[in-house]
């Protein structure tokens, strides 16, 4: 399995139709590559448009003019014009995001949270339980919690319900968002584990970090933000 | 990672007007199997036109809306002879209304109002039809044991997973739901959007949600629809409308929500 | 004796022609129900004013016209109707089914069976088998131009659930020349088989709902049911207390204040026949 993500003169801005139609430019024409193997983690002053980057890698965000590419195997995928099947299909089996929110449905239980994804990427549901159970094993998620909605649980316990899903069978291309931001010590050390053994499996990850521990772990190289923000 | 597929059901510039009155203008959009599509808007948006004319229960004033159907291939839903939409709607389509009452027979039991939805499909069996009720009352989480009891006897949120059980038990491929929970107390419709999530991804059903409320959108669709004044004015990923909305109108709705 | 103030047969000679068109075209399409301009009687909607009129644009002065009423040739309705029709047609009048050519009824098929030549005219209240189920005519006509007939099973459904087997000891509906749905008017059930293959013309009029239809002579009638429940007729442990046949449908009737019940013949004509053969 090889997997690229290239992004090419990405630009992106906000139009606040009701502040007056003013417009804020948060990145013009950001140029990275992220390949198989490679932890590629982004450096900037806070709110310059790391995590918005991120987002428009996902298709949460539109981009105002550049492309994005998914290059998985031998076959290319322009997020920017992908139709919104297409958009849902890479999100189900190749492209994984972990934000700073977890978002469920308020009474599904924890278990059924990580193995809903799972299923939906072709497992058998009892398949999908059994790997989700090991993943929270995994992430010192222990037993008590596993039928409990996760909306109930700390900060931390829910970051780490979001790294399981992404994690609990590996998606090829993964964009992480301060995923050790909430995390002890301990657990920070776990999700790096977890995360060099996605990279081993030649995933590739374009992350935000913070913990300089972690990014000596873990980064194959930094980029720097900066150069592709507006100057004020 | 080659994308092949076929939509299951789309609609090409298709439009309602209710006499010089604009139901829906021109509305194009594409579903497949196992997608989840909310369309949102406010009251007279136009949305709820727009699911009639889907479900076939209204002819457009123009436009092609065309479905993959099993019994008869591709079909364009406007040119098909009534007797066969009538078939496609016992069968493949299923719309479920906003209010129970409109989608049931109240004077007919609870076990009956799913059963008719395997006998109008050839079934001559009892028990076989009394079997599969069983079946789709219990998915949807109601109490077998008053299953022969009139709807009437039943709450207003429990009456809604009745329509919902009828509509399933013909294995429709399409589900069409107009405000199923509006009307609903918030922990009722909690639950019912629970159960209907997992039958969804079991059946690989494609599903089109009409509804006012943007957080059941959130919540259960991937892909949205704005609607304004019978137009669609956004389209996109859901998480997308509601995280980066373009259009004016869509921005003012998102930031009318008010947190949790 | 006719009464010669009165037009023969009541109705005047157009309303006739257009009844018996009517009735024509009925035959013609067996099971389907035809509209017809229902005139007002001199009795009131819902009391047998579409057998009437069918009766009246049909009957000559060479018929014999039975009428019964729940079998019985004696009750109320029955001598109205018979009075009526006698008065408006001078037709001979009797009480032996064998007898009669045209034979109007209320809820029962004589057990004595019929003969090619005879006309039985049944009192319908609702033609529509599917009323029960839906209630707008516009919807039940596409329902029978489609064929679909699935949701009449809901009603047989419905009985087995709640009473374990078909309550629908009346009315149950029939498919005739093995397409159309029909109702067979409330008949018990036990008569339901008389419907099918008789050598007598079968018409069916409903007044008050404008309808008439028809079952032709030699016609498949197939009372609806289940793969898994057959169609069953009714039957009683006890035989009639007055001629003692065990093949006949037995009416209960409570004789006294204490609930002490007498089964005997609905049929007052064949009740009589056992018993003169018993003599």
């Amino acid at each position: 399995m090889s997997i690229q993500l290239r992004v090419e003169r990405l630009s992106k801005s906000f139009q606040l139709h009701h502040r007056n139609g003013q417009t804020r430019s948060v990145l013009e024409g950001v140029d990275l590559v992220v390949k198989s193997g490679e932890c590629v983690v982004l450096k900037g002053r806070s709110g310059l448009g790391k995590s918005t980057l991120l987002k428009c890698a996902y298709g949460n965000y539109l981009i105002d003019s550049g492309e994005i590419w998914i290059d998985k195997d031998n076959e290319q995928v322009g997020l920017h014009t992908a139709s919104h099947q297409q958009l849902i299909e890479l999100r189900r089996h190749t492209i994984g995001y972990v934000g700073q929110f977890l978002r469920t449905i308020p009474r599904t239980p924890t278990i059924e949270v990580i193995a809903q994804p799972l299923q939906k990427r072709g497992l058998l549901w009892a398949d999908a339980l059994e790997r989700s159970q090991q993943i929270m094993a995994r992430l010192n998620l222990g037993p008590e919690l596993w039928n409990l909605p996760p909306l109930t649980f700390s900060g931390g316990e829910q970051q780490r319900v979001n790294l399981a899903v992404a994690l609990a069978s590996p998606y090829p291309l993964l964009l992480l968002d301060e995923p050790t931001a909430s995390l002890d010590p301990n657990n920070r050390k776990i999700v790096c584990q977890l995360i060099s053994e996605a990279l081993q499996q030649d995933c590739a990850v374009l992350a935000i970090l913070h913990d300089e521990k972690s990014v000596a772990t873990l980064a194959t190289q930094t980029f720097d933000l900066t150069p592709f923000t507006p100057r004020n | 990672m080659t994308f092949g597929y076929q939509p299951l059901l789309s609609t090409h510039k298709s439009s309602f007007y209710y006499g010089n009155q604009v139901g829906c203008h021109e509305i194009s959009l594409e579903i497949v199997s196992g997608q989840f599509l909310a369309v949102v808007g406010e009251s007279g948006s136009g949305k709820s036109t727009l699911l009639k004319m889907l479900a076939g229960e209204i002819e457009p004033s123009s436009g092609q809306i065309t479905f993959q159907s099993d019994s008869y291939g591709k079909v364009d839903l406007t040119q098909l002879p009534e007797v066969r939409r009538r078939q496609l709607r016992r069968k493949e389509i299923g719309l479920v209304t906003q209010r129970p009452s409109d989608g049931l027979r109240m004077h007919i039991s609870v076990g009956g109002n799913v059963a008719e939805r395997v006998l109008v499909n050839g079934v001559r069996h009892y028990g076989q039809a009394r079997e599969l009720a069983r079946h789709w009352l219990q998915k949807l989480e109601l109490d077998l044991e008053r299953m022969d009891e009139l709807p009437t006897r039943f709450s207003i949120g429990m009456q809604q997973r009745v329509q919902i059980a009828k509509v399933l038990a013909s294995s429709p491929r399409l589900l069409l739901l107009d405000e199923p929970t509006s009307g609903l107390d918030v922990s009722v419709q909690a639950r019912l959007l629970d159960v209907l999530q997992q039958i969804v991804r079991e059946q690989n059903l494609a599903v089109i949600l009409v509804t006012h409320d943007l957080a059941v959108a959130r919540m259960m669709s991937d892909s949205m629809v704005v609607m304004q004044n019978g137009r669609v004015v956004e389209s996109g990923l859901t998480d997308q409308v509601l995280d980066d909305p373009q259009h004016a109108y869509t921005q003012l709705l998102t930031s009318s929500i008010l947190p949790a | 004796m006719r009464e010669r103030s009165y037009n023969f047969g009541y109705l005047d000679e157009a309303t006739k022609r257009s009844l018996r068109r009517a009735i024509l075209k009925s035959v013609a399409i067996p099971g389907h129900q035809i509209p017809f301009g229902s005139r007002e009687m001199p009795i009131a909607f819902g009391w047998g004013t579409g057998a009437l009129q069918i009766n009246c644009a049909l009957l000559g002065p060479t018929d014999t016209l039975k009428v019964i009423d729940q079998g019985a040739d004696d009750t109320v309705n029955a001598i109205s109707l018979k009075k009526f029709l006698h008065r408006m047609t001078g037709v001979r009048l009797t009480e032996q089914t064998s007898q009669a050519s045209v034979i109007q009824t209320r809820h029962r098929i004589p057990e004595t069976p019929l003969r090619a030549g005879q006309i039985m005219v049944y009192q319908v209240p609702i033609p529509e088998p599917l009323r029960f189920l839906e209630p707008r005519e516009i919807e039940t006509r596409k329902l029978h131009a489609y064929g679909e007939y699935g949701a009449m099973y809901l009603k047989l459904y419905e009985d087995l659930a709640h009473h374990g087997e078909s309550k629908s000891s009346y009315d149950h509906p029939v498919t005739v020349n093995g397409y159309r749905l029909s109702a067979p008017s409330p008949i018990p059930k036990f008569d339901n088989p008389k419907l099918h293959h008789s050598p007598a013309l079968q018409l069916f009029g409903a007044g008050r709902e404008q309808r008439c239809y028809a079952i032709p002579p030699y016609t498949n009638v197939e009372s609806l049911s289940f793969q898994d429940h057959p169609f069953r007729v009714q039957s009683w442990e006890q035989s009639c207390e007055q001629c003692g046949s065990n093949n006949s449908f037995l009416d209960e009737l409570i004789v006294d204040d204490s609930g002490k019940r007498r089964f005997v013949c609905s049929d007052t004509d064949y009740c009589h026949q056992q018993l003169s053969k018993l003599l």
